[in-house]
């Protein structure tokens, strides 16, 4: 199996003494779909930013990320060729990230600025094989009708849609997703993480932090879970069971790591009576 | 009614001493800044009544208002809207550069003080002064006229871009560039369509002012109408003066009222 992903000790301080990231390690290879779950402030964006080239890791570490067997920074430098290795990786964010007043087709036209002359992207030049690459793009997650409305007249899930289409013209290999589904609703969510899940039954690796486990459960093989900026799991995710989650996080932060109330989930584990599970009035 | 007080009166919220202290001495340096001003104004507010027969005698002299030549009025109104839409023009096209490299979100501080600075003397400068100064350069004419807008409006018009840059979300810009987009790529597509509006606007807003400068840089031979105001102020012909006036308010509260609506579309 050859290697998409390889990060090697990576460390991240922000401003702040504690550490976004210690001494993280983590391959993930071609074809593989694994989700990256913690709570908030665990480090999951931290982490996605830092293999997708946005943000440089702690100067003085041995910190080194290799995407497709290039390196895409040591040590806090980030290489030469950042743009074009960044091109090669498609980056779903949470808020979607479109430039709101400019046109649907124009914003999924985006993702192919990165492999075009510079002087075309600087003009607006965008090749009519891109055009129309754009437009199946969208018409794959169902938005093509869009093409000509603004971004921000879409709805939440839509927007996310269109910013998958985006991703998808970059014609990436690898696809980044930083807690794609955490601002929309059920439906849309399921939507959005289908449409990954079928890219990634098509070939595409596919590494996508979430925030509620049941997802990743659903959706994904294997799950690497992380605390204060430390891998604590990192293996299939069937074997994450409630009281495995229980053991990593507490029981407190681990009932709230669940979108859907389940009965078979152990309830005995919670000694804090004022925390109810949803599950009590389903 | 329902009695909404049946138990004890809650509590107003009191205003804290710091507070009040605090704007107690906002007034007193307000008020002293007035005094002091007093003496280097030369305020004297009983001219105005001592002095009235002379200005009611003054004013009456404008009356009725000579359109005699109001074909050449007009002609130079029309130039003078030229200068205006030239040096407006060109402040415009400088200023989108000027904008970006003033704004602390874009370029490092090595960059935006120094270009900051440049702009601030741009600005600081009345268009009075570099019309003369143009005058002097490229002779009488409207072209000096233009070229003093120009300057000045580019120092105000980079400075508001700028603020507008300043303000803008990062997320769509970091969007762009994690498509591999290179750093002007990412202004194209991710800084300009949300400062666009606030841009015309503003622009639109500094060629209103401009129209009303560029009457003014013409007093000192920039060419226009402002030529025409200074000649028949100085030779007393006050109703020629009344006449050049009228033209001048017309024209300015046309465009005002133009380019408010321009505006409200913009946005």
């Amino acid at each position: 199996m050859t290697v998409a992903i390889n990060v090697t000790q990576v460390s991240k301080h922000f401003r702040s003494d504690k550490a976004a990231l210690s001494d993280v390690s983590l391959t993930v290879n071609k074809g593989e779909m694994v989700a990256l779950i913690g709570a908030s402030g665990s480090g999951k964006s931290t982490l996605l930013r830092v293999i997708a080239g946005l943000l440089k890791t702690d100067k003085a570490s041995s910190a080194k990320v290799d995407v497709l067997g290039k390196t895409l920074q040591a040590s806090g430098q980030l290489a030469k060729d950042v743009r074009q290795q960044r091109a090669q990786v498609g980056f779903i964010f949470q808020q979607f990230n479109l430039v709101n007043r400019l046109s649907v087709l124009l914003n999924t036209l985006m993702g192919s600025l990165g492999r075009i002359p510079k002087w075309r992207g600087l003009l607006g030049l965008f090749y009519t094989a891109d055009k129309h690459l754009a437009m199946q793009a969208l018409q794959r997650v169902g938005m093509e009708h869009t093409a000509t409305q603004r971004a921000s007249t879409l709805s939440g899930g839509q927007q996310q849609r269109v910013a998958i289409a985006r991703a998808l013209v970059q014609k990436p290999s690898i696809v980044l997703a930083d807690e794609p589904i955490a601002s929309l609703d059920p439906e849309s969510a399921r939507k959005v993480m289908d449409a990954l899940a079928d890219l990634n039954k098509e070939g595409m690796t596919v590494l996508v932090s979430l925030h509620q486990v049941d997802y990743a459960i659903r959706y994904c093989k294997r799950t690497v879970a992380l605390k204060d900026g430390v891998v604590v799991y990192d293996g299939p995710s069937s074997e994450l069971t409630p009281e495995k989650l229980d053991k990593l996080y507490g029981a407190t932060s681990a009932s709230e790591m669940y979108a859907f109330p389940s009965n078979d989930r152990s309830t005995s584990v919670s000694t804090d009576n004022t925390v109810q599970p949803l599950a009590a009035n389903a | 009614m329902v009695a909404i007080t049946h138990t004890a009166l809650p509590e107003l919220p009191k205003r804290s001493a710091k507070r009040s202290l605090f704007h107690l001495i906002a007034w007193g340096v307000v008020i002293a800044l007035l005094a002091l001003s007093w003496e280097g104004a030369e305020m004297r507010p009983s001219a105005i009544w001592t002095d009235a027969d002379n200005m009611a005698q003054f004013a009456s002299e404008f009356f009725p208002p000579n359109f005699k030549d109001l074909d050449f009025y007009i002609k130079e109104m029309i130039i003078t809207l030229q200068i205006a839409v030239w040096g407006t023009a060109l402040a415009i096209v400088v200023s989108i550069p000027l904008g970006i490299l003033c704004s602390e979100n874009m370029v490092p501080w090595w960059v935006y003080q120094p270009v900051r600075r440049v702009m601030d003397a741009a600005r600081a400068i009345n268009e009075m002064v570099f019309a003369m100064l143009f005058v002097v350069a490229v002779g009488l004419g409207p072209f000096a006229g233009v070229l003093a807008l120009f300057v000045h409006t580019t120092g105000v018009l980079a400075k508001l871009f700028s603020e507008a840059v300043e303000a803008i979300e990062p997320s769509p810009v970091e969007g762009i560039r994690a498509t591999g987009a290179s750093p002007v790529q990412e202004i194209i597509y991710g800084v300009i369509p949300q400062v666009l509006p606030l841009w015309i606007s503003y622009s639109l807003y500094r060629f209103e002012s401009n129209v009303r400068s560029a009457s003014v840089v013409g007093m000192v031979g920039a060419g226009g109408i402002g030529v025409i105001l200074w000649e028949s102020i100085r030779g007393f012909q006050f109703p020629e003066t009344a006449a050049v006036m009228i033209v001048i308010i017309a024209t300015v509260t046309l465009l005002d009222l133009l380019s408010q609506q321009l505006r409200k579309w913009a946005i």
